[in-house]
């Protein structure tokens, strides 16, 4: 059998009791709001406190590394200025110099029968050259050597023959002018 | 206390006022919960940031800093200076002519090529830069045979003192195999810093590949010895003969 509950209470009362319930209400909350910021400046001011105590600390110990640094400064201007130098040591080490290449490359590429007669090359690697030589043949494997990139390697990007005579005593005497690859790159 | 009580009773007790007695604690509590966040969590939740990042950034510093301490304190200080001098033989701090000068003959010499004519061509008298390698222009014409051309070019290479040949102008003898040859070369020099910098530039032992260039260049020192110039002692006579 269920239970049948009258509320014999006059209305007033009741609406009463449900404002003081909700007035507790909102006194509870606000306070526990209160007591909640409260709680959270202090932790906050606490751990402000704290990182100030940890900034010291870390500034501190800066310091003390910075005049231990400074003690070897001697030390220190010695490897700077060594490692410097080196550097630029490197850096003249790294750059080709192109006359001795180019000079070396074609006394190689010269066959014994041919003689030097002028050589020249500057430092943007344009080469000129002349020479003379009895032997046709010679002269020949000469040109062979200069034009086919196998024999000398690709380092000539051209040859260009400017000029050919042969004399009486059939001396034969040619002025070349030879381009090396790395240098129609640099040019 | 309770007299305070009683005021505010009697405060309250006015019905105008009763009213807004339920009122009170939440706006209290309302604005004190306000003024703290406005006064204190807001800027010190940003300050507790700044301060964080600060920290940080003193803790980097000092990390690199013992880095530097600890190399500094494996660092040789006469290995360094010796190292050094070794450095300054291959890129002078000065133009150091008669050094450039005395490699050159001696090379010459040891490649048997005949010395006929040098010339510098040095331009300014300004101190040299630090920041950059400078040059001047050495011109020399010597006499010899092509494969002691080809040794010289070689040395010049290997020197100790760094050298590039940039031009080269070869005339060949028709009654002999000497060849006479003039060269153009470029001397390097370079200034010492003055300055370097603040306190955490970064340190860095020598590397394999430095330590390697050094034992090169002594290598080359041993080939080629380059004679220095020692420091006048004794009497120096007047500092102005015209007084």
């Amino acid at each position: 059998m269920a239970n049948i509950s009258i509320n014999l209470l006059p209305p007033e009362i009741g609406v009463s009791i449900k404002e003081k319930v909700s007035r507790k209400k909102i006194l509870r909350i606000s306070i526990l709001f209160l007591v909640l910021t409260i709680i959270l400046s202090a932790t906050i001011l606490g751990m402000e406190i704290y990182q100030r105590l940890k900034l010291s600390e870390a500034e501190k110990k800066l310091n003390n590394t910075k005049e231990q640094v400074s003690f070897l400064h001697e030390e220190e201007i010695l490897s700077f200025v060594l490692k410097n130098r080196l550097k630029s040591i490197s850096s003249l080490n790294e750059q080709d110099s192109l006359p001795p290449q180019s000079f070396n490359l074609i006394v190689a590429l010269m066959p014994a029968d041919i003689r030097m007669l002028t050589f020249s090359i500057g430092k943007n690697g344009q080469t000129s050259f002349s020479g003379d030589t009895t032997n046709i043949l010679a002269l020949e494997t000469f040109f062979g050597n200069l034009t086919d990139s196998s024999v000398n390697e690709g380092k000539i990007a051209a040859a260009k023959v400017d000029n050919l005579s042969r004399g009486a005593n059939g001396n034969i005497r040619f002025d070349l002018t030879i381009i090396l690859a790395g240098a129609k790159a640099k040019t | 206390m309770n007299r305070i009580k009683e005021q505010l009773s009697e405060v309250f007790s006015n019905p105008a006022l009763s009213r807004y007695k339920v009122m009170v604690v939440p706006v209290f509590s309302a604005l004190v919960c306000l003024i703290l966040i406005i006064l204190i969590i807001v800027p010190h939740i940003k300050s507790l940031n700044e301060t964080n990042k600060l920290i940080k950034d003193i803790n980097i510093r000092n990390d690199t800093l013992s880095k530097k301490l600890d190399i500094l304190r494996q660092t040789d200080k006469a290995l360094y200076q010796d190292n050094f001098k070794l450095a300054l033989a291959a890129v002078p701090a000065e133009k150091d002519v008669p050094g450039a000068a005395n490699q050159l003959l001696f090379l010459l010499q040891s490649s048997k090529m005949q010395l006929d004519d040098m010339n510098f061509a040095i331009s300014g008298n300004a101190q040299p830069s630090s920041d950059k390698i400078s040059d001047y222009v050495i011109n020399i014409t010597a006499t010899g045979e092509v494969s002691a051309l080809k040794e010289f070019i070689l040395k010049v290479k290997d020197a100790a003192r760094v050298m590039k040949i940039n031009q080269l102008d070869i005339t060949g003898g028709r009654a002999s195999n000497n060849i006479q040859v003039t060269l153009t070369l470029a001397a390097f020099y370079q200034g010492v810093p003055t300055s370097i910098g603040n306190i955490d530039q970064p340190v860095s032992s020598l590397s394999t590949d430095e330590e390697a260039l050094l034992a090169q260049i002594k290598n080359f020192q041993k080939n080629t010895p380059i004679i220095e110039s020692e420091e006048v002692t004794g009497a120096k006579g007047k500092s102005n003969p015209f007084q």
